[in-house]
């Protein structure tokens, strides 16, 4: 709850800070508002509706029949074609001319330059607007319009049926000659095949044919039971008795005479055995009679078998002859058969010709009733009405538009020049954002690419602004502690990396040197030491050898080229910075620096990053923070403070570094400058703390008075 | 040329077996335009241990025989010291073997896997005591090659590297290769040396590799990485012979 009231109250803020932005924001977009109002001609819009109904096209040409597609152009939008065409509008100016309305000033051009025409969704309406300064004209023109377009579908309806007709009548004439066609030449087939009775003369082949097929099965069944009978007959010696199971030998009436005479032969002459010799003249007779009757039944089978041979060839010639006949009969079947598909055919042609020519028929008629009915399907649902207000510009409309959003892109344009100017950039936002004092500020180094001479450019470059900037650290430092307490030990920290805190330290522990003082410089960053290299000391033996009694305070802190400086580099980088700068012996180390030295000024690695500068802290009597102006944002040095305050350390400002030239200038000519200049002319001032001129002045006595 | 690193003395570690291979060694490098090498044994590496008495002896000895057969190489006793809990200790009891013997700079082994957690403290301590560590074969390290920022680290902590010559013509792999010449681009490399084992194999060879650098960061960096690094080496004050001793820093 209090944190959203804040959040709130913190908008406000923003928007009362950059209320300017704001105002001039909204006036900008209320008088341009006003300004295209005033600017704009009023413009008039009419409206009128018309309903069309769409016909369903029943009345077709034999093609599209046909083809069956249903031509589904878009109707309407055919229509507002229609309607917007220049020839449209042309008949509209024309008819409008003939009825002396619009003044003259309805040209077709006119026409359709005012003329909107869109359909009503999902109805069949056509909404046709005009738009125009003149609102009689337009609504003239509007109305001239819809009369047109009424006028225009009636005669275009009535032409398309007369068309149609028209077309539909040729087609059935040509069908009528098709039709008359086929009937003539199936009539002249018929003559010519003469096919007068074709059904009946088709039964009689059909009949023939049938009884001719059953002779020809009936003539080959006897020839080939002939031809079996002789087969097996040939098989058998006429002299054996065996012929006489055969059926036409058995029953043959000679062979049966012949037979009853040989039995009664061969009785008479087993009896005559029993009573004479062989040789005996009777039996002698009666052996020759025997005999004579055994080869006349010799004789007779084989009269038999010739019987039979010429029975068989007569058989096989009848069988030859009615064969013939039958193959006759199917030829003349099959020609039969042709001429009739024939015939069908035609005659189906004839048909099919015939109905088309009915249907074509019964349309003509249709069409010509449907044209006398159907023809008028538009009408008008809403006339236009003469407008009396403009429809544009609406200037609450536009005004309320410029309002909102002037204050929207205002209200935009203050936030985002806020986030922008995040950063900490002038002692006002050391002031109010950071609420820390200011002890002054450092600017951009131009033109010095050797980082060494850049690093100790306030002992370089004496007379540079820079040196003097750090001068002017240097006191404000001196002079932030409480009335009574001095600021022997200063930590210089910064809240991240680059943002020139070695530097820094190094100039200010230069500057503090120059006054006079025994200054040791301690290179309290034990990760990334820099100050062995702006002195170009030996980092083997420093600060870290000296935490961990590898070595001496004196072997540790060496003497440097400038005068009453000693630096004490970081030595062999740890591996637990923490921890060793958090030893009691740090706090041992310190003790005795203060002995033997007037000021200790001590770099270290930056806040957020790492605890080394949080452990140190609570053990100095001041601490300085670097902060490099539009660099880092509010909230990281805010959050670098806190964390400073959290260890209990004390803050005593920031020294705002790398002010550039351009940016600075403000500072420089209008206060700082004059500051500086002061400095060397403000020997014995007084000692209060009213203001930076006296307090610098106050330093400088300071100093003296030490040195 | 000056050979930082290489395993020469016979019969001590994995290098050569006998004083004949040894002198033919020896006899390669000189042909390949050595003329001072190191002979830099394994040591506390698991396998081996050679305490500085047994290089010194060892050193002397080999210098008779090349003296004998006149050869021209000068032999430097040195050692390749693996990380180990008792460096600080054999150090302190004058039984590490040092580079040069001068107790100022200790060749450094990793284990080729990892750069062990102990490093960052063993090197602050080995400082302490006004030693260097110089960093043997940093870009054939599978942590550095696959971070090479920790190198950096490293050089923070006033290490040095020294890279095997044959890395640099992809003898130990692409990886290998790639890490080299990247510190190479980064001027992060002080020391070369051929890391020798035999006479065929890992042969004591460098000139080729110095052609690799002069082409690629010129004749100037080649004499300070195969002149003047080691010669800063060779010309180092013992600790406690008075004075601040020698700057750390290698040449730039």
């Amino acid at each position: 709850m209090e944190e959203s009231e804040l959040g709130l109250r913190d908008y406000l803020r923003v928007v009362l800070k950059r209320l300017w932005v704001v105002v001039t924001v909204v006036t900008l977009f209320f008088v341009g508002a006003a300004f295209q109002t005033w600017r704009t001609i009023p413009m008039y819009r009419a409206a009128s509706t018309i309903l069309i109904e769409r016909q369903t096209p029943r009345l077709t040409t034999l093609d599209e029949l046909y083809k069956s597609t249903a031509a589904s152009v878009d109707f309407y939008s055919t229509e507002i074609r229609l309607m917007q065409s220049r020839s449209f509008a042309e008949r509209v100016a024309a008819r409008m001319a003939a009825a002396g309305s619009g003044g003259g000033a309805a040209t077709a051009g006119a026409v359709q330059g005012a003329l909107r025409v869109s359909t009503v969704e999902n109805s069949r309406l056509l909404s046709v607007t005009t738009e125009g300064t003149d609102p009689k004209l337009i609504t003239e023109i509007n109305n001239a319009v819809v009369d047109a377009y009424i006028e225009d579908a009636l005669a275009r309806r009535v032409g398309d049926v007369r068309a149609l007709t028209t077309q539909l009548a040729k087609e059935a004439e040509d069908l009528r000659k098709k039709l008359d066609d086929g009937e003539r030449s199936l009539q002249e087939f018929k003559e010519k095949n003469k096919l007068a009775t074709l059904g009946e003369q088709a039964n009689v082949v059909s009949t023939k044919l049938d009884e001719l097929a059953s002779g020809v099965t009936a003539a080959e069944k006897e020839r080939r039971s002939l031809d079996a009978t002789l087969d097996a007959l040939k098989q058998v010696p006429a002299d054996d008795p065996k012929i006489l199971t055969f059926l036409e030998v058995r029953e043959n009436l000679g062979i049966a005479a012949l037979r009853t005479e040989e039995g009664k032969l061969q009785q008479d002459w087993n009896e005559a055995a029993k009573k004479y010799r062989p040789k005996h003249p009777r039996m002698i007779a009666l052996q020759s009679r025997l005999e004579t009757v055994r080869k006349a039944m010799v004789a007779e089978v084989k009269n038999v078998i010739d019987g039979l041979r010429a029975r068989y060839d007569a058989a096989l010639r009848n069988e030859e002859k009615t064969r013939q006949a039958f193959e006759a009969q199917s030829g003349a079947k099959l020609a039969n058969d042709r001429l009739a598909t024939a015939y069908a055919s035609l005659s189906r042609e004839v048909e099919t010709t015939r109905a088309l020519y009915q249907n074509l028929v019964k349309r003509i008629q249709e069409a010509a009733v449907t044209s006398s009915v159907d023809a008028n399907n538009v009408s008008v649902v809403d006339r236009a009405l003469q407008p009396t207000v403009p429809f544009r510009p609406q200037p609450g409309t536009n005004m309320t538009l410029g309002l909102v959003l002037g204050v929207v892109l205002g209200v935009g344009l203050a936030f985002l020049i806020e986030h922008l100017d995040n950063s900490v950039k002038t002692p006002e936002d050391v002031d109010t954002a950071l609420k820390l004092p200011y002890l002054g500020h450092v600017p951009m180094m131009e033109g010095k690419s050797d980082e060494k001479d850049r690093d100790r450019v306030a002992f370089t470059d004496v007379k540079s602004h820079i040196s003097e900037s750090f001068r002017g650290i240097r006191t404000a430092v001196l002079f932030s502690a409480p009335a009574g307490e001095t600021v022997r030990t200063v930590l210089v920290v910064s809240s991240g990396p680059r943002e020139g805190k070695t530097t820094t330290s190094i100039n200010l522990a230069i500057a503090m040197a120059q006054a006079g003082n025994r200054v040791l410089l301690i290179d309290a960053d034990l990760r990334r030491p820099r100050i062995h290299k702006a002195f170009a000391a030996d980092d083997a033996i420093g600060l870290s050898s000296l935490l961990v009694g590898e070595s001496t305070l004196e072997e540790a802190a060496q003497k440097t080229d400038v005068e009453n400086l000693a630096i004490m580099p970081s030595g062999p980088i740890p591996p637990n910075p923490s921890e060793l700068l958090g030893s009691q012996r740090m706090r041992e180390v310190l003790a005795r620096a203060r002995e033997r030295f007037d000021r200790v000024v001590i770099d270290s690695p930056p806040v957020i990053a790492v605890t080394d500068a949080c452990v140190l802290a609570p053990l100095v009597d001041g601490v300085v923070l670097v902060v490099r102006a539009a660099h880092i944002g509010r909230d990281v040095v805010g959050r670098g403070r806190d964390l400073l305050r959290a260890v209990k350390a004390r803050i005593l400002g920031v020294v705002l570094n790398g002010i550039s030239q351009r940016r600075g200038g403000y500072y420089y000519g209008a206060y700082d400058y004059s500051y500086y200049q002061s400095e060397d002319a403000a020997g014995g001032g007084g000692k209060g703390r009213s203001s930076k001129r006296s307090g610098a002045a106050a330093a400088a006595a300071v100093d003296k008075e030490k040195a | 040329m000056i050979d930082l690193h290489a395993h020469v003395l016979p019969g001590v570690d994995d290098g050569p077996k006998e004083p004949a291979d040894a002198l033919a060694m020896a006899r390669k490098a000189w042909a390949d335009g050595i003329r001072t090498q190191f002979a830099t044994p394994h040591t506390l590496n698991g396998a081996y241990t050679t305490p500085r008495s047994l290089v010194l002896r060892k050193v002397a000895e080999l210098r008779e025989a090349l003296r004998e057969e006149g050869i021209g190489l000068e032999l430097v006793p040195g050692g390749e010291v693996h990380v180990h809990e008792s460096i600080l200790d054999l150090l302190a009891s004058g039984e590490l073997p040092t580079l040069a013997d001068r107790g100022r700079h200790l060749l450094l082994e990793f284990p080729f896997e990892r750069v062990p957690g102990v490093v960052p403290d063993l090197l602050f301590r080995l400082r302490l005591k006004g030693v260097t560590p110089v960093i043997a074969h940093p870009e054939r390290n599978d942590e550095l090659q696959s971070s090479p920022k920790g190198v950096e680290s490293l050089l923070r902590q006033g290490a040095w590297m020294q890279v095997t010559g044959g890395s640099f013509t992809g003898d130990f792999g692409t990886a290998a290769r790639d890490l080299a010449f990247l510190l190479l681009d980064l001027d992060q490399v002080h020391l070369i040396g051929s890391d020798a084992h035999g006479v065929s194999w890992r042969p004591p060879l460098l000139a080729a590799v110095r052609d690799v650098i002069v082409r690629r960061a010129g004749a100037e960096r080649a004499r300070r990485l195969f002149e003047e690094n080691p010669r800063r080496i060779l010309e180092a004050r013992p600790r406690g012979a008075g004075g601040g001793g020698m700057p750390a820093a290698p040449a730039r």
